[in-house]
């Protein structure tokens, strides 16, 4: 039977019309980050327990759930970057309107890329969502920048950097790299990533196909989550403080309740600003 | 307390993946059991085994899943109320035989190494969720202690 002629360019349109709504969980980045988590480790589990006791050729299933734990891998990182972004709108949606500095010139925007968010609700959107947050020393950069004091030159937070912890540092990067390997190179290490995951894991590295195991994936998940949940109570904190000094300067720039009820529902935790504390 | 009650026959709605709209109407047992039975059972199961559930989000909300049972059962325990415990077919009690603690093993699907409940919320017709023996990882976190 001859292949039917498919007109493929209208079937590629249709497929963003296939969408659902957002999760609940997507009004706070660190409740959206582990839903994204929980449920890329369910798939995993899933897979295996439903796949894996079927009748299916053994070395199939094997190449296969590789495969998929590679996926997920992905799926983890790509889950806390969102997490990166969605908290650096925040700050940005926070602090923008209340300062003159030019603290904003720390993210990297280009003119086409905000005017594909006019139709977005807050300038934080528009100024982080376009640009990659897959680097550790850029996040702390943007961030330490974001949540400066006002007119200062120092940083306002800092993240992930050696001198802070250097184990979650290395850890992140590592995370990132195997990222950058599965996502670029369909898994595979090449000779410049196995150089830069030998520096990073200080331990011997081949340039071959990535194979990683189902414990893998779980230690990327807790790490993740960990990391996740530590810096949302450092970003919170440091928002708390700067809010505070501004309306210290100028009491008729926000309403302290209002303020601290936006945080403790954006960060899931309760929330203090010039002494209103909402839980 | 809640009283075990004989098993009946419901109608549940098991919605169908992305499509939380389209809903399949199963014949399938289910019998009651309050949380308290549930989250002394498990701890029964021991400390060392692992947990997950899937497709109830307000519960796995307060949870890092999987975690240990201890973790689970308080999180349970907290919330309260009753679970009806859904029957896989082929697998329904005795007639006339009440859910317990004794027997909640016969209602296990066997997923691999990995027992696995369907379970509901009393009244929550539809909203079927499961809690699943996570092996993978109890052998990944067991892997990492040694």
């Amino acid at each position: 039977m001859p292949r039917p002629n498919i007109d493929l360019p209208k079937w590629i349109a249709r497929i963003p019309q296939n969408v659902i709504d957002l999760p609940a969980e997507s009004v706070s980045p660190i409740r959206h980050f582990h839903r994204g988590a929980r449920d890329a480790w369910n798939l995993l589990d899933y897979f295996t327990r439903n796949v894996g006791r079927t009748n299916v050729h053994p070395a199939a299933f094997e190449r296969h759930q590789h495969r998929l734990r590679r996926l997920v891998i992905v799926a983890l990182a790509e889950a806390f970057e969102r997490y990166l972004k969605e908290v650096g709108a925040i700050c940005v949606d926070h602090v923008a309107p209340l300062v003159t500095d030019d603290r904003l010139k720390v993210l990297p925007v280009t003119a086409i890329g905000v005017a594909a968010h006019f139709k977005e609700d807050g300038l934080g959107k528009a100024l982080c969502e376009a640009s990659t947050w897959l680097d550790c020393d850029a996040v702390t950069k943007r961030f330490g920048r974001l949540l400066a004091d006002h007119h200062s030159t120092s940083q306002g937070l800092r993240l992930f950097a050696q001198d802070v912890d250097a184990d979650r540092y290395t850890a992140l990067k590592t995370v990132f790299q195997l990222r950058h390997s599965i996502v670029h190179n369909l898994g595979v290490i090449t000779g410049s990533d196995a150089a830069k995951l030998r520096l990073l894991t200080k331990r011997e590295v081949e340039p071959k196909q990535l194979w990683p195991t189902n414990g893998d994936v779980m230690y990327v998940k807790l790490f993740l989550e960990d990391t996740a949940d530590w810096m949302n109570e450092q970003v919170i904190r440091r928002l708390e403080t700067l809010l505070t000094d501004l309306h210290g300067a100028d009491n008729s720039l926000f309403v302290p309740a209002d303020k601290a009820q936006e945080l403790a529902t954006q960060f899931s935790t309760s929330a203090t600003v010039a002494g209103v504390t909402r839980p | 307390m809640i009283e075990p009650t004989a098993a009946k026959s419901l109608l549940v709605g098991v919605r169908l993946g992305r499509y939380p709209g389209l809903v399949a109407q199963k014949e399938l047992a289910t019998y009651p059991l309050s949380v308290q039975e549930l989250a002394d059972w498990l701890t029964g199961q021991g400390e060392d085994l692992w947990w997950t559930i899937d497709g109830e989000e307000e519960l796995a909300e307060k949870l890092r899943l999987p975690c240990p049972a201890d973790e689970l059962t308080a999180a349970l325990r907290d919330r309260g109320g009753t679970l009806r415990v859904i029957a896989a077919p082929g697998q329904e009690l005795p007639e006339g035989e009440a859910l317990s603690q004794a027997n909640l093993e016969n209602l296990a699907v066997r997923e691999g190494d990995a027992r696995v409940f369907q379970l509901a919320w009393d009244g929550g017709l539809g909203d079927v969720w499961v809690l699943v023996e996570d092996t993978i990882a109890k052998e990944a976190i067991d892997a990492a202690r040694e």
